[in-house]
């Protein structure tokens, strides 16, 4: 009876095991912040920017992952301004000071591996382009980040 | 018990514990997902007015006239608001004549003009050359609230000795644009 029984938990233990190592996690670590813009002179923020917009990915070692995002084309405010990325806006980085980026376009989904630490940090940059009539007030969008085993 | 029925409570156990397990595991195995914020915030378009024309008055054929952007009631003005302390580009478009009856023309000569964020030529502003190529200027007031600037023009006109009679204009236009500092 006691073979069995730990053959029994070993299957539990085991189908523990496959889930956690499954398991990875997307979390923002901050906004994407423009700051004041003049209208009719654009801004753009890199990757590598302190006020870059940031998320952070956990999950098993060298894991690999695919990243798509959903990307807005215009801020509203009540009215709209308009927003693009380009090759060079996105970045990932195994330290979240960004050390060491690697660049990537954020428009065509890239498939990263997680590190050996289990962390990456990702890095989103942007171009606002107000017009020279642009509304002056706050203006916001969302991107947001879809993270899934390719 | 038979040694049958503790199998099967054995393995009813473990089917259990594993569903526990599976129930208590987080869900997003194979997906995860998250959003960020994109914001800005635009700043007080800029105002430009012409506020006073840049007049010449009346001009006698071969005496050239000179009005000094110093002139309170002759030289040309602008007003620009905006952003306060924001640092601006300002250029022009001058013409080089002045157009009067059946085709005249004058030729007018640009002088010294003057930037001040407040509304006078006495002090605390710079002189500067009027041209299409850019003045970096810094309007005045302090954030958030709005600033102003002033700029004052001069010229002079060069009527021949046969100048035509009549009355000569034409148009002076600036162009202000935040430089984004």
């Amino acid at each position: 009876m006691r073979p069995l029984l730990l053959v029994a938990a070993l299957a539990v233990c085991s189908g523990a095991a496959r889930l956690q190592a499954q398991q990875f996690k997307v979390t923002k670590a901050a906004d994407l912040t423009f700051g004041n813009l003049f209208s009719n002179v654009p801004l753009t923020i890199r990757p590598t920017d302190g006020n870059s917009g940031r998320y952070v990915i956990t999950g098993p070692k060298n894991k690999a992952v695919k990243l798509v995002f959903t990307l807005p084309s215009v801020m509203s405010s009540g009215v709209t301004m308009p927003i693009s990325f380009g090759p060079l806006s996105g970045g990932y980085s195994q330290s979240s000071s960004g050390s060491n980026m690697q660049f990537f376009d954020p428009r065509t989904p890239p498939t990263i591996t997680l590190p050996d630490a289990g962390a990456v940090y990702i890095f989103i940059g942007g171009t606002v382009q107000p017009g020279s009539g642009q509304r002056a007030g706050p203006y916001t969008a969302t991107i947001l980040l879809d993270v899934s085993a390719p | 018990m038979s040694r049958t029925a503790v199998l099967l409570r054995a393995v009813a156990a473990s089917a259990a514990a594993l569903a526990l397990i599976a129930a208590n595991a987080p869900s997003a195995a194979a997906q995860a997902s998250a959003t960020i914020n994109a914001t800005a915030t635009v700043l007080q378009p800029l105002n430009v007015q012409g506020t006073s024309p840049l007049a010449f008055g009346n001009v006698y054929p071969g005496v050239s006239k000179t009005v000094a952007y110093t002139d309170a009631t002759n030289a040309g003005k602008f007003s620009v608001t905006g952003y306060g302390g924001a640092e601006v580009n300002i250029s022009f478009t001058l013409p080089t004549d002045l157009n009067g009856p059946s085709g005249s023309t004058l030729p007018i000569a640009w002088g010294t003009a003057y930037h001040n964020t407040a509304n006078s030529t006495a002090s605390g502003g710079t002189e500067f050359t009027p041209s299409s190529s850019n003045t970096a200027v810094r309007l005045g007031g302090t954030a958030p609230a709005n600033g102003s600037l002033y700029v004052f023009l001069g010229a002079t006109v060069t009527p021949t000795a046969t100048q035509a009679a009549g009355n000569y204009t034409n148009t002076v236009t600036m162009t202000v644009a935040y430089t984004g500092n």
